[in-house]
């Protein structure tokens, strides 16, 4: 429960939207897609790690 | 109270950064805003383990045998998990999805209190 | 001369005769008790008062202290207290835990769109409450139950016995008709709140779990009508029976003092001089034969408080607790669980009204039979 954690998404999502920007700009759509997947990827594995820690938190808390 | 201010932060500067990225990234949008959910959620667990052990304490105390709150305790626990994850699907936009998940916790909490609805209609029954 | 001497001893006599009416007739008095306590057989209604009654001595002793016995009774009551609280606000203090985790789910999800999940810990919680409380009820009920069956039995000893005292008094046909009046409606509220009663609460315990548990208001009128239907079916018994003993009772009373007034005159009119000593013997065997039945009388009614005390007290403090908690609840949750607590509080308070039914109606033949002269 660290709060650079939030940050850390935050900063890659907002690399991420930059990237994007930039690359459909300069025309490369596809990379730009690629960035934009590889990026959600990444901060989809956290946030189900977490996720996953909490529901594991709740099963214990709750007597499961 | 500071793990009040701290959950409070996380989440208020989530969903700005959310509504930041919602017209270009709305996927990574959604993720960050639930992510910070997770966390407060987190911590206000962890706060709950104390008030948790006092009620261990007062079955200790009492004598009273589990059977009889455990249900409560899960049943709690259970519409809490499916609450949070309705509401992020309808978040995502998917109210389907998140009505379907409702309607499962509250089967969940069914299936639980299950043996103490028997355990009801037994004494209850003993006038036959 | 011997005409003075004559005469003089024929005053002589007569008037030794009347000093020794007097000490006679106290002669009589004193051996007349014993007299009636050989004829009737006291130590069945001892006996059959039980363990609670010990203490309170025999019937003999009582009349003459029975302050310091009511004393006594109140004494141990309040000393079995502490320890009948004790239990009672532990199950109180859990009660309340269930509802304030019931509340905790209501608070959280205050602002969420759909209401059907947390109301499933309402449902949780509403039947954790009610397995805790009907543990309870049992005991309760089966407390009840047992001291209404002592009732009946201690009363199916002293009845009789009191009845064939106060018909040596005199009053044989009011004593004999309240008997009977007594026995047939003792044995009627038995009955009635074996095989009624107890299953109309039961009833009502059900339909107020599954009308918190599950939702819904059409059980609450169902709900409704059953506890009216209690109270009614003991209020109608009670009235009843008091209604009958006070209409037999004037009937016969007044025939009987009527029978008393007549029985003296014709004694002490027909036999002149013996006449006024066997009528003065008549009414020493009637006055003890009422201190008698007085000392009965009394030992019977501290008997019958001794008997319901300690259930009354157990039963009363669930029932109070219930109701308290339910206020308590009633503050920060409202809805359902406070509605069940108070429900189950009122079923508590039936099963006190059917115990306060029958100690009351044997505490009325009992009083009826002492008194035997109109109600």
């Amino acid at each position: 429960m660290d709060i650079d954690l939030i940050f850390k998404i935050a900063a890659v999502g907002i690399i991420v939207a930059v990237l994007n920007l930039l690359l459909t700009r300069s025309g490369r759509d596809e990379q730009a897609l690629m960035t934009t997947i590889a990026g959600l990827v990444v901060v989809l594995v956290i946030v189900v790690r977490e996720i996953s820690d909490l529901f594991q938190l709740i099963k214990s808390l709750f007597g499961f | 109270m500071d793990l009040l201010i701290k959950g409070a932060a996380v989440c208020i500067g989530a969903s700005v950064l959310a509504l930041v990225l919602k017209k270009s990234n709305p996927e990574m949008s959604m993720l960050i805003g639930l992510l910070a959910a997770v966390m407060a959620l987190a911590e206000a667990l962890l706060l709950f383990t104390s008030v948790r052990d006092f009620l261990t304490g007062i079955e200790a105390a009492s004598g009273i045998s589990s059977v009889f709150y455990a249900p409560v305790l899960k049943a709690l626990g259970l519409s809490l998990a499916a609450e949070f994850a309705a509401n992020v699907c309808r978040d995502a936009g998917q109210g389907a999805a998140a009505s379907a998940v409702e309607f499962l916790g509250v089967i969940s909490a069914l299936y639980v209190s299950l043996p103490l609805i028997s355990s009801v209609m037994d004494m209850l029954g003993r006038l036959i | 001369m011997r005409r003075i001497v004559f005469i003089t001893a024929i005053v002589l006599s007569i008037l030794l005769l009347s000093l020794f009416t007097p000490l006679c007739a106290h002669a009589y008095e004193e051996s007349a008790e014993d007299l009636l306590l050989d004829k009737i057989d006291v130590t069945a209604v001892e006996n059959a008062a039980g363990d609670t009654t010990k203490e309170l001595g025999g019937v003999t002793k009582i009349a003459s202290n029975t302050s310091g016995k009511l004393n006594e009774l109140v004494d141990k009551a309040v000393s079995a207290l502490p320890a009948i609280l004790r239990t009672g606000v532990k199950n109180a203090a859990v009660i309340l835990v269930i509802s304030i985790f019931c509340g905790l789910a209501d608070t959280l999800f205050r602002g969420g769109t759909s209401r059907s999940v947390p109301d499933t810990v309402s449902m949780a919680g509403c039947l954790a409450i009610t397995a805790f409380a009907l543990t309870d009820m049992d005991s309760c009920l089966s407390v009840g139950k047992k001291s209404i069956e002592q009732l009946c039995i201690f009363s199916k000893a002293v009845l009789p016995t009191l009845s064939s005292v106060a018909a040596l008094g005199g009053y044989a046909v009011s004593s004999g008709v309240k008997y009977a009046a007594s026995a047939l409606f003792l044995d009627l509220l038995l009955t009635l709140s074996e095989n009624v009663i107890v299953p109309l609460i039961y009833a009502y315990t059900a339909t107020i779990v599954a009308e918190c548990a599950f939702g819904g208001n059409s059980l609450s009128g169902i709900s409704a009508f059953l506890k009216w239907l209690t109270t009614t079916v003991m209020t109608v018994v009670v009235l009843a029976f008091i209604f009958y003993l006070s209409i037999s009772g004037i009937v016969s009373g007044t025939a009987d003092a009527a029978n008393i007034r007549l029985a003296k005159t014709t004694l002490s009119s027909t036999l002149p001089v013996v006449g006024g000593i066997v009528s003065d013997a008549a009414s020493s065997v009637l006055t003890a034969a009422s201190s008698l039945k007085s000392s009965i009388g009394i030992f019977g009614m501290l008997s019958v408080v001794a008997i319901c005390l300690i259930p009354f007290l157990r039963i009363g403090v669930s029932y109070l607790l219930f109701k308290a908690a339910s206020r308590l609840i009633m503050i920060f949750s409202s809805g359902r669980i406070p509605k069940l607590t108070s429900g189950l509080g009122s079923a508590f308070g039936l099963i006190v009204s059917m115990t306060g039914v029958c100690a009351i109606m044997t505490f009325f033949s009992l009083l009826s039979l002492i008194k035997t002269t109109g109600v």
